[in-house]
């Protein structure tokens, strides 16, 4: 009896929240618009931490799996040096690439107009975006090569140059495409982007067979310090024209 | 921070309110109220105890404010689930609403909000086993009630 | 809450997009008719601080909108022509996009966005992708993210090109219901869309407004007749009134 009653009572308060205790987003919308006038928000902060949470879910994926099957390559079987070091620039500028493909998401032509009316700009979003990502990505490959170099014997710094000097002149060359094209576009010439840099990454590597290696790390960190600079210089421009977006931009006056 | 925490409660604290108040006009007005005086005052609310009852408690009190000025109206909703719910949900308001105020109290904590034995203590100021000792106490209060009613 | 523009004109090689316009907008529903190359998109871009002003200057509350800057924008809602979207967002992850890109974070935004979504009747398709979905509920959703930050201005451009009759008269009733406590304006050359719900109508023509008036001030000063359409109304100033007579 005691059961029983327990049970009814226990159902009806299960039913009475299923049922009668809906449909009152509108009231918690304004209890939430009141609390603004509470709480003083650092919205800058906050604008950061919100796209960064954005980005992360998609590109944490990517960079896990990368680290993942960099790691899973280099232990599953004794590699040479040379096929190190030839996975090591081959590797990380596909990790600029695709993370790339996230900001060319929102970093689309008929998009960008209504993001020139509103309170944050396109450029913070996409200079938010890019550090993140870059900062990220640095990281995971610094960790990918100090975990892997205790079983090589090699230089710390010539690793360093190898692994990241592809990845760094694959993002100056993206930066510089992302002034030209936008969206699909962008992601497709990153492929062919990478495309390339991979194949003259492996015929560097390969000359070093024939007795070349000591030319080709002054190459090498040559090619480093004119994709440092580069890179510089594009994100500059890159900054410029996109706080400049929407005004005075021919692409957009259609009507003549 | 405010915000996630009106979205977390709200349901609750509304859901407790109708329970208390009989009709979801009343509910609303009560459960806004309760969670304005919260915001305006946050800087009073020193943390002791878990939020989710400090909030049932400023619920309670404005209820109790509430029944001083205004006998309440109960409202019989029709769920939609059909007519053994509909009894039921008729059978369970009249028992609960029998019970003198602290049992109902205990009653609609325990079972419609389902909260803890500890929790239902640090609400009304009491401790666990006296709360336990009233559910008991309220339970077989409608027992009769109903053996009552079926004679 | 008054928008003042001032003889705004913007050049454009040789030719003058929007010529020396100067109205005043207050509270309610503002219909901006004209062809296609009349300076109606230019005008509504100037307005949103999209296009630089070449002369002139527009005042909100007696400020000048250039030194407004980020508040200007915060009262701002936009809708352009074409609105094109990213198509493999969902429609919350859209919404929620915006919202951060207005300065809105949190549960606030995710409730703010439930609660407009269910405005415009796509509470259904939180988790459907944008390429999904027609032309009709596009729209919807771009009158959503408007709304956003609660703008006192809607600028609206084109919003129901492409639209069927019965999405079209589901957006005249939202626009109107809008027009309450804010400036809307909204432009078309689709005459039917705004005889019913707008307070004031400016023709526009070759980057000039012509006339601008009630519906029946534009009928009698054109015309003069009260019960003629707003369409004859339309061709007295677009030309060709003998149209009639056209044949196939």
């Amino acid at each position: 009896m005691r059961n029983n009653l327990e049970r009814k009572l226990y159902q009806y308060g299960k039913e009475s929240r299923q049922t009668i205790c809906q449909n009152q987003n509108e009231n918690m919308l304004g209890l939430m618009e009141h609390a603004r006038k509470y709480e003083t928000k650092n919205t800058m902060l906050d604008f950061a931490l919100t796209n960064i949470g954005m980005i992360g879910k998609y590109c944490l994926m990517w960079q896990v799996l990368w680290l993942m099957g960099f790691l899973f390559v280099e232990m599953s079987k004794q590699i040479t040096r040379v096929e190190f070091e030839v996975l090591l620039s081959v590797l990380p500028p596909l990790l600029v690439i695709l993370t790339a493909e996230d900001i060319s998401r929102v970093y689309n032509r008929s998009m960008l107009e209504i993001e020139s009316t509103t309170k944050h700009s396109v450029m913070q979003i996409v200079m938010l975006r890019m550090s993140v990502l870059t900062v990220s990505n640095y990281f995971i490959v610094l960790m990918g090569i100090f975990i892997l170099r205790s079983g090589l014997k090699g230089q710390l710094t010539e690793l360093l140059l190898y692994g990241f000097t592809p990845m760094i002149l694959a993002e100056a060359i993206l930066i510089e495409l992302m002034r030209h094209i936008k969206g699909e576009e962008l992601k497709v010439a990153g492929f062919a982007v990478y495309a390339v840099i991979v194949s003259a990454s492996v015929v560097m590597k390969l000359r070093t067979w024939n007795g070349f290696k000591s030319e080709s790390v002054w190459v090498w960190q040559l090619i480093l310090l004119l994709s440092v600079a580069w890179t510089f210089v594009g994100v500059i421009r890159l900054r410029k024209e996109l706080s400049k977006y929407g005004i005075s931009n021919k692409e957009y006056y259609e009507e003549v | 921070m405010l915000d996630k925490m009106i979205l977390k409660y709200y349901d609750d604290i509304f859901c407790y309110c109708y329970h208390q108040l009989g009709n979801r006009e009343a509910a609303e007005d009560i459960c806004q109220d309760t969670f304005v005086s919260f915001i305006e005052h946050e800087t009073e609310y020193h943390a002791y105890g878990k939020l989710k009852n400090y909030l049932y408690t400023i619920a309670r009190n404005k209820c109790i404010d509430y029944f001083r000025k205004a006998t309440p109206i109960y409202v019989d909703e029709i769920p939609d689930k059909g007519q053994e719910s509909f009894e039921n949900e008729i059978e369970m308001r009249h028992l609960v609403a029998t019970l003198p105020e602290e049992y109902r109290q205990v009653i609609i904590l325990r079972f419609f909000q389902d909260l803890k034995y500890k929790d239902i203590a640090e609400i009304l100021g009491t401790n666990a086993s006296n709360v336990k000792y009233k559910v008991k106490k309220a339970l077989k209060m409608m027992e009769s009630e109903v053996e009552r009613s079926e004679k | 809450m008054e928008l003042v523009i001032k003889n705004i004109t913007k050049k454009y090689k040789a030719k003058l997009a929007v010529n020396q316009v100067s109205v005043t907008l207050t509270q309610g529903v503002y219909g901006l008719l004209g062809a296609n190359g009349a300076g109606k998109t230019t005008l509504m871009r100037m307005i949103c601080g999209v296009l630089q002003i070449d002369e002139g200057e527009i005042l909100f509350d007696g400020e000048e909108i250039g030194k407004m800057d980020e508040r200007y924008r915060d009262l701002l809602g936009y809708l352009p022509q074409d609105f094109g979207y990213y198509p493999n967002f969902t429609v919350m992850e859209f919404m929620l996009y915006i919202a951060s890109l207005k300065g809105i974070t949190g549960a606030y935004a995710k409730q703010k966005s439930k609660v407009l979504l269910k405005k415009v009747g796509l509470e259904k398709n939180s988790k459907t992708k944008i390429k999904a979905l027609s032309g009709g509920m596009k729209q919807r959703l771009g009158i959503a993210q408007c709304m956003l930050n609660d703008p006192k201005i809607l600028v609206l451009d084109e919003p129901t090109a492409g639209l069927d009759p019965k999405e079209r008269v589901r957006f005249r009733n939202m626009i109107a219901n809008l027009g309450k406590d804010r400036i809307v304006l909204l432009s078309t050359h689709i005459v039917s869309d705004v005889e019913q719900i707008a307070d004031w109508i400016f023709i526009m023509k070759d980057g000039r407004i012509v006339e601008q008036g009630t519906v029946e001030h534009l009928k009698e000063a054109s015309l003069g007749d009260k019960n003629t359409s707003l369409e004859k109304v339309y061709l007295h100033y677009f030309g060709e009134e003998d149209i009639d007579d056209a044949t196939f």
